[in-house]
């Protein structure tokens, strides 16, 4: 496809937006598995510590392991999906100038980015703190099972 | 140096970019969440008054 004249690039950034926006999507799949993970152990965990467990250490291993679930269900909520209207697309675009129809898609493609990053980020920091809990939860479990015997 | 001297001098000739311009209106949701569209348009909005305030009336 021909460079937009005056805007020689503009091309190659759709391009590229297309490329970040599709490993902006991995990126998404791969948080989402990873929540998926955590909310089922921290589940099972939270279930056997509070079964089959007594004490302080299991209370609080039960407790930690509680935050890891919701963490990492809140990390597990269906993300959303922006997309192009394309009946407004059509409706306001189809007669203006293929460098100004061209750029407009390109800006708004980097405003979806922009607002899924800051969604994958909190989604991060949610996955990250699950983990972390997990941890301490399995920890504690631990501690709580070798002090019971 | 006489390479980044010449680099400077090719961007220091280019043109400055049209301002950051996006259409939140052309912002859909796929599973029709009207929740996360209006943040998505609301980050739209946002970034093109940014980019007025900044560089000055839209090219629109």
């Amino acid at each position: 496809m021909p460079a937009v004249p005056g805007l020689p690039s503009l091309e190659l950034l759709a391009e590229e937006a297309a490329a970040e926006l599709a490993a902006q999507e991995r990126r998404g799949d791969a948080l989402d598995s990873k929540a998926g993970v955590l909310l089922g152990f921290s589940g099972v965990l939270v279930a056997l510590t509070a079964s089959n467990l007594e004490g302080g250490t299991a209370d609080a291993a039960a407790l930690v392991a509680g935050i890891a679930a919701l963490c990492a269900g809140g990390a597990f909520v269906p993300r959303s999906f922006p997309t192009l209207a394309l009946r407004r697309l059509r409706d306001s675009y189809l007669t203006s100038a293929d460098e100004f129809t061209r750029l407009r898609l390109l800006d708004t493609r980097i405003a979806m980015y922009e607002e899924t990053q800051r969604l994958l980020a909190i989604k991060g920091w949610l996955v990250a703190i699950a983990s972390a809990a997990l941890g301490i939860a399995v920890v504690l479990a631990v501690i709580a099972s070798t002090m019971g015997d | 140096m006489s390479d980044n001297a010449t680099v400077s001098s090719d961007q220091a000739d280019r043109p400055a970019p049209p301002p950051f311009d996006p259409d939140p209106e052309l912002i859909a949701h796929l599973e029709g969440n009207e929740f996360a569209l209006k943040g998505y348009r609301r980050k739209a909005q946002e970034l093109r008054d940014e980019a007025r305030r900044d560089g000055g009336p839209s090219h629109a």
